[in-house]
């Protein structure tokens, strides 16, 4: 950097110091302000922590998530209160080695949780890759074809926006949930198939207009008097515009795939349970409220770390989310 | 070159030029229900090596015309004779290939340079497209163009909204150059920058216009740089041309009673004629495009209208020295010039 500035520099000659300012591109603007923002930063490093503990799962989890049995299941006991809470009871009396207490069938709740992290994850990210492929090829492809083709794609996108979500769901589980396809990771993959043909409508309608105002904007028709083929300007000229109101949505897509996927298994349609020791996504929060709820008597740990965990995950990605959407429209 | 400019002294030839946009209803059916009669049967042509303004109020089709020839709206019917080349009846491959020949400066630069690339980006474009050079001597091409246009070739790596709107300007006018045309349509390319910004740019295309033997169509609403910078001036109402002329006559003696009221509404910049000054000032708005008056288009504000002006639409006709203009009553206007007005010498 010294030597280049030295070979610049010119004495005597103004404004020199202005070829030696560092290229701001928009997107390194946008990262200056996304920084400078308090609550979304905090959500972006709680995001990373959490993808940091889904993936060291086996590590940081003091205990299988499965459930034990015999001598082992006799030693935890089952409904085991959090570590802090003293019962007359001994079998239910808290012990640190189960922080957070164990479940029904004698589960240690911290490593439920760890695990589920996992599980929280991948619903939010896959479908919302999913989601983003599906609607912004549709709304690329209508907002810039334009005439018929477009006002049919659109009217099908409302017929797909209309559908009611959890019935939708409900319809799905019910006549693929005992399948192969249904049973494959977990459920997980029905979860994100279902997820996906009904969350992209709302992606395709923000992308079709952005492509409607961006296209009559004259960069788009310099390209075409310069004679940029029409695949060209849709990935170079328009995608590119269009990118900061995408990575918006996605941050808000996320937190909606994590809460559908709670939803689901407190509906007891969610993730199947798995007990094998070596399956990855052996539970999710979701259920872990749907047991917790039954069990909040006994033992209130199990929804309320579920709870607070969903909730944490979901404020984080929607600080980002609000952050992201300050950061790169600087104008709102 | 030279033996081909005498045996064409018309780089561009255009005939009977329209390009009427149809309305259509809402709905899944679409059916049209009009149309806009943006531009409505354009007859002209640009000399080579020339400057012709094209002058009229917002909306009466000047920016239309210079998309139509570009073919960025594929003409309603008429022929863009460029090079003795029909650009209406060409598409595809063959299209892009005469795109290199013709070339457009925007109005807004914040609107014509894409925001997500760098300078380099924007400028080696039509480089690439057209593989007028290849890998590092395209990075050196845009250097040259740069230095070319007035800005400084550090300024490669950097973003438009670094810039500007001068600098900007300069930039779209380098991605004009860029691919070595022969013909530019300036669309308004002054119209949105400061008065002292606006002299610079203007001298910055007529320099250009020599250096590299270029041909304007010059868009503009400012009656004053257009005298300035045009050789012919031709005047546009209402989706027609009412009057073309060589720049000196036409300021001087206009035949059209619109060009009369248009050019008596720039003003003097001298306080005592200024305050001396006639305005002609016309009643009434411009009538809509889709759906134009019978006869002559300006039969509505005109002050001099006459019955026949209501029915019969005037010809287009040439009254001497190359002065076109389409009105009944031209000659009662302005007397017929016996001598041509010569073009004063630039200020």
């Amino acid at each position: 950097m010294a030597t280049t500035s030295s070979e610049m520099s010119r004495p005597g000659q103004p404004g020199v110091e202005e070829f030696q300012r560092p290229v701001r591109s928009l997107w390194s603007d946008a990262w200056g302000r996304l920084r400078r923002n308090k609550l979304a930063m905090i959500g972006l490093f709680y995001i990373f922590f959490l993808s940091l503990v889904a993936i060291a799962a086996p590590v940081l989890a003091p205990h299988s998530p499965a459930r034990p049995i015999g001598a082992e299941l006799r030693e935890r006991g089952a409904y085991r209160q959090a570590a802090w809470v003293e019962s007359n009871n001994e079998k239910k009396t808290g012990l640190w080695t189960y922080p957070l207490g164990t479940d029904s069938g004698g589960g240690d709740v911290l490593s439920r949780l760890i695990y589920g992290t996992r599980v929280s994850l991948v619903v939010g990210f896959i479908p919302m890759i999913f989601t983003l492929l599906i609607g912004v090829t549709m709304g690329l492809v209508s907002g810039y074809a334009g005439g018929a083709l477009d006002s049919w794609m659109m009217r099908f996108t409302d017929v797909v926006f209309a559908l009611p979500d959890i019935l939708f769901f409900i319809i799905v589980q019910t006549a693929f949930g005992k399948t192969t396809f249904g049973r494959t990771f977990n459920g997980l993959l029905l979860i994100f198939v279902s997820f996906s043909v009904v969350s992209w409508a709302g992606v395709a309608r923000l992308v079709r207009g952005q492509v409607l105002s961006l296209k009559e904007k004259e960069f788009v028709e310099a390209a075409h008097a310069v004679g940029v083929k029409n695949n060209k300007i849709l990935t170079r000229h328009i995608l590119p515009n269009t990118l900061a109101p995408i990575i918006v949505a996605a941050a808000f897509i996320v937190p909606g795939a994590i809460v559908t996927e709670a939803v689901l298994s407190f509906l007891g349609i969610g993730i199947q349970p798995n007990t094998s020791p070596t399956n990855p996504f052996p539970t999710s929060w979701g259920q872990m409220i749907f047991e917790g709820k039954s069990g909040i008597d006994s033992q209130p740990w199990i929804l309320i770390s579920s709870a607070i965990a969903i909730a944490s995950i979901t404020i984080a990605f929607v600080a980002l989310g609000d952050g992201l959407r300050d950061a790169l429209d600087p104008r709102n | 070159m030279q033996a081909q400019a005498a045996a064409n002294d018309n780089l561009v030839d255009i005939k009977d030029l329209k390009m009427h946009f149809p309305v259509k209803s809402n709905g899944l059916l679409r059916r049209t229900i009009g149309a806009v009669k943006a531009v409505d049967g354009l007859s002209f042509t640009v000399k080579r090596g020339e400057t012709l303004g094209l002058v009229g109020e917002s909306g009466c089709g000047k920016s239309t015309t210079g998309r139509a020839i570009l073919q960025l709206h594929r003409p309603t019917s008429g022929s863009v004779l460029f090079d003795g080349q029909d650009l209406t009846k060409i598409k595809g491959e063959e299209l892009r290939r005469m795109r290199r020949k013709v070339q457009i400066i925007f109005q807004d630069p914040y609107a014509s340079l894409n925001p997500r690339m760098t300078v380099g980006d924007i400028i080696g474009e039509p480089i690439r497209v057209h593989k007028l050079r290849s890998g590092k001597d395209v990075r050196i091409r845009v250097e040259e163009l740069l230095k070319v246009v007035g800005l400084n070739p550090y300024f490669i790596n950097r973003y438009p909204h670094e810039f500007s709107g001068g600098q900007r300007q300069r930039i779209g006018i380098a991605r004009a150059l860029a691919v070595e045309p022969d013909f530019i349509i300036c669309d308004e390319p002054v119209s949105a920058l400061d008065v002292s910004i606006q002299a610079q740019i203007i001298n910055l295309l007529q320099d250009l216009q020599n250096e590299f033997n270029l041909t304007y169509l010059f868009i503009a609403h400012n009656l004053s740089v257009v005298k300035h910078i045009s050789d012919r001036v031709a005047v546009m109402y209402l989706g027609k041309m009412v009057e073309l002329a060589p720049a000196a006559q036409l300021y001087v003696h206009p035949m059209h009673p619109y060009t009369q009221a248009l050019l008596s509404a720039v003003p003097i910049p001298d306080p005592e004629i200024e305050k001396t000054r006639q305005r002609i000032i016309l009643q009434g708005d411009v009538p809509s495009p889709l759906n134009p008056p019978s006869g002559c288009y300006f039969h509505t504000r005109c002050p001099l209208v006459i019955d026949k002006c209501r029915v019969e639409e005037p010809p287009f006709t040439d009254y001497g020295h190359g002065h076109f203009a389409a009105c009944w009553r031209a000659t009662e206007v302005t007397p017929i010039l016996s001598e041509p007005i010569q073009q004063e010498t630039a200020v």
